[in-house]
């Protein structure tokens, strides 16, 4: 029972995050391989408050808007420009968040990570045991999917579908183009905050391997077989995707092996899908 | 002394990097394609010249052996992948996200087929030897990473220029959209390019794993570092790129005397953000992109 | 006499070349101006230098005596010059009335806050756009298409959504990139009645145009350019009699 919720609770987890890389990729149309570090600056930042003793919802709230500020200052310098600078921003990022994560270890504890994020109480119940955390997460999760679908029917919405069909017709008729992409950038790294904050919880243990590019490859893999630009695709994917490594058990293979084969297979699947279904099962043309 | 020795060490970084730099530079200013996946041929390369050479084939043959079969692979991934996408207009973003996968499928590839641990070329037995230069030492293979990459930007710039194959390149790099109407056929030039350009790149690869160490995951750090120098240098020449690549080599190099090396990522992400908001130019900015 | 928009010898080159070679003209008020010569001639060059895509090399661009040159595209379009494409660039994945909302001058609820935490408020900002977007499609007689694709309507509906996105940007200026071009001769009709229609209303307009019974029909002054330069420009009367421009457009010469 803890292990088919601990599936679910991840795949919410992850579900939470995946809309954050369909901001930027399903719905602006710009390539993200960031997310798991903005992913863990939330999960950081919200152990090290938490563990400093402040509150759980203020603690929250701290990695939410670190992880939007970060990724708006990240990103403002590439978006600005046309070309591919954002993909070497994203990299750029990825690389150097896992370098801090590993060498600042006055702070991050380094390569040994960070242990016993204790989770929070409310009214006598504890959201350490996953028959809990699951109301937590799944919560979290209606609240990320209810502000994307209101995101999205909104004017802005309609006009970041604009920019991302056709960026010199937004700009000629005079929208503020930098404006709306460092906005849904802000989003982006809030819901990717969140997603971390309540990975540290549930798994109360965090390290640098959890961050890491593959980590980000997994999301852009599990966006990608759900579907872009849609809510369904985000939140199909990642249910479909951490199923996967379950399915890989089933093969005995030598233990050592298992990562790099999940990895090649997110690979595989990356560019079948690109070449045959760019739509995912669930989502729009990307 | 030591900073000279620092600068030497970061001159034949550089060497890397540049080679690096180049063939990517040329795969994209031909193709328009962020050919990501080049850091996993580059890992493919130099694990294959070690494989090749633990089965007892002399070295020379062995990195002979894995250009020709990374040519192979780079221009399968071309004809297979890229060219599919590029005929089906497919956005950027796709391309990437293929590439990304590519790469994946390479780096995970080698950890299978070989160990996802850190390899060393145990079967060569003069990679640690050293020469001396004055007050410098270096070794073997870090002589041989300058000597390769030398020639191999001197080679392609003297291809680029007095052959024609090479002119053809350059002038489907100069124009996509003419290219497609006159009778360059730029679909084939693209294989060409990404044969040379895989094959290439293989050199720094065999070399800089000789003299220190390989790891399947560790190339995209070296794509991204020669992809910084080139944008930061902001040229747009294969000279130029190269010129680059040994000026961050030797400044990275440099840094070191302040700067722990574990940070030097950092370092050079920072100079990066720094470069784009005060001098954009370069090669990017005039990324000649698909009509639409 | 202070022009609505006033081009002073403004020249712009391109990779070697002079696309534009110390042009001067200007626009009146309510005029509709047509710009007219072969192709490369520079026309469109000049649509992105007063839009403020292209920095001219030399000479001022003046919108109601204030001095555009050179000024952020955005702040061109507050300003009141609104432009549409030779090729459309239709926002192909949204409907017609979402294509005109998008081009609203109005800015309010184009932020993630107000879309998120004020989902009501959002709500209504919404419906005010529809209400005004429905307003500018009457205008060019698409309303009964609000809803449809851009794929759905026929070509020459999709030019006048051209014209309808700029309408919505509520330029005093517009700028037409060949907006009969393709047409079909009912189309053609409806386009050239929605142009007439804008100009009695007060519309400053400048619209490059290829066929002359349109330009006859429609300009009251004629802009003629040739390689980067304007060699003539005046009432239709006397820039389409000269012999010599006709030999250039029709000779196609050098």
């Amino acid at each position: 029972m803890n292990f088919f919720l601990s599936y679910i609770i991840l795949a919410e987890i992850f579900a939470i995050v995946a809309l954050s890389t369909n901001f930027l990729v399903g719905v602006i149309g710009i390539f993200s391989v960031s997310q798991a570090a903005i992913m863990g600056v939330g999960a950081y930042a919200y152990a090290i408050a938490v563990m400093a003793g402040i509150p759980f919802p203020l603690a929250l709230l701290l990695a939410i808007a670190l992880c939007a500020l970060l990724n708006v200052a990240t990103s403002l310098p590439s978006l600005r420009l046309e070309g591919d600078y954002f993909v070497v921003t994203s990299f750029g990022l990825q690389i150097v968040a896992t370098a801090v994560f590993m060498n600042w270890s006055a702070v991050t504890g380094g390569t040994s990570g960070i242990a016993g994020i204790p989770a929070p109480r409310f009214s006598g119940l504890s959201f350490d045991e996953p028959e809990n955390f699951v109301f937590l997460s799944t919560f979290a999760l209606a609240l990320a999917s209810a502000s994307y679908w209101l995101l999205m029917r909104s004017s802005y919405g309609r006009t970041l579908h604009a920019i991302r069909l056709d960026e010199l017709a937004a700009v000629a008729a005079g929208r503020h183009v930098l404006q709306m992409k460092l906005g849904i950038s802000a989003v982006s790294g809030a819901y990717a905050g969140l997603g971390g904050a309540l990975y540290a919880i549930f798994m109360s243990f965090i390290d640098p391997s959890s961050f890491e590019i593959h980590v980000s490859v997994l999301i852009l893999t599990m966006l990608v077989v759900g579907g872009a630009r849609t809510l369904a695709g985000s939140i199909l994917g990642p249910f479909i995707i951490l199923a996967v490594p379950q399915m890989l058990t089933l093969l005995a293979l030598p233990p050592h092996l298992i990562g790099p084969l999940r990895s090649l297979a997110f690979g595989v699947i990356l560019v079948s899908f690109m070449l045959w279904l760019p739509k995912g099962l669930a989502g729009r043309k990307i | 002394m030591l900073f000279l020795q620092l600068i030497a060490d970061g001159l034949v970084n550089g060497c890397a990097i540049g080679v690096v730099a180049i063939t990517f530079t040329y795969v994209y200013t031909t193709t328009g394609v962020f050919h990501v996946s080049h850091a996993g041929v580059f890992t493919l390369g130099g694990y294959l010249a070690w494989y090749l050479s633990k089965e007892g084939i002399p070295f020379v043959l062995c990195v002979v052996l894995a250009m020709l079969i990374c040519a192979a692979v780079g221009a399968a991934i071309e004809k297979g992948i890229y060219e599919k996408l590029l005929k089906r207009q497919a956005t950027p973003l796709v391309q990437l996200i293929a590439s990304l996968g590519l790469l994946a499928v390479l780096q995970n590839l080698v950890a299978i087929l070989f160990t996802p641990n850190v390899l060393q070329f145990e079967s060569i037995a003069w990679r640690m030897n050293v020469l001396h230069f004055g007050p410098i030492d270096l070794t073997i293979p870090q002589v041989l990473t300058v000597l390769t990459a030398f020639a191999a930007v001197y080679g392609l710039i003297y291809f680029s220029t007095k052959t024609n194959l090479g002119r053809r390149i350059r002038a489907v790099a100069s124009n996509r959209t003419l290219a497609e109407i006159t009778r360059l056929k730029p679909f084939e030039v693209y294989v060409y390019v990404m044969a040379i350009s895989s094959a290439l790149v293989v050199l720094p690869s065999v070399f800089i794993g000789l003299d220190q160490a390989m790891q399947p995951y560790s190339s995209v750090l070296v794509l991204l570092t020669a992809v910084i120098a080139v944008i930061s240098g902001g040229l747009g020449s294969i000279r130029g790129a190269f010129s680059a690549s040994l000026v961050m080599g030797i400044v990275q190099n440099a840094v070191l005397i302040v700067v722990p090396g574990r940070w030097s990522i950092a370092l050079t992400f920072t100079l990066f953000i720094v470069f784009i908001l005060f001098r954009p130019t370069g090669l990017f900015a005039t990324k000649i992109r698909r009509a639409s | 006499m202070v022009h609505m928009l006033q081009v002073e010898n403004v020249t712009k080159n391109f990779l070697g070349l002079r696309a534009l070679d110390a042009c001067s003209f200007s626009l009146d008020q309510g005029e509709v101006t047509c710009l007219v010569g072969p192709n490369g001639a520079g026309k469109t060059t000049v649509f992105d230098c007063i839009t403020g895509f292209l920095n001219p090399d030399a000479g001022t661009i003046m919108l109601n005596g204030e001095t555009i040159t050179g000024m952020n595209r955005r702040k061109i379009v507050q300003k009141g010059i609104g432009r549409s494409f030779q090729n459309l660039r239709l926002f192909e994945e949204l409907s017609v009335i979402d294509n005109v909302i998008v081009c609203l001058a109005d800015d309010s609820g184009n932020d993630p806050i107000t879309a998120i935490l004020r989902p009501f408020h959002s709500q209504k900002i919404l419906d005010r756009k529809r209400g005004e977007a429905l307003k500018i499609l009457e205008r060019v007689g698409l309303e009964h298409k609000a809803d449809h694709f851009v794929t759905q309507i026929s070509f020459g509906q999709q030019k006048l959504l051209c014209i309808a996105r700029v309408l919505a940007t509520q330029a005093k200026v517009m700028l037409l990139d060949e907006p009969t071009s393709g047409l079909s001769a009912t189309a053609l009709k409806n386009m050239v009645d929605v142009i007439r229609q804008l100009s009695a209303a007060g519309m400053t307009l400048l619209v490059v145009e290829h066929n002359t019974k349109i330009v006859r029909d429609i300009a009251d002054r004629i802009v003629f350019m040739h390689q980067g330069r304007v060699l003539a420009s005046g009432v239709p009367g006397d820039v389409l009699e000269r012999r010599d421009l006709a030999d250039i457009y029709f000779g196609g010469g050098n």
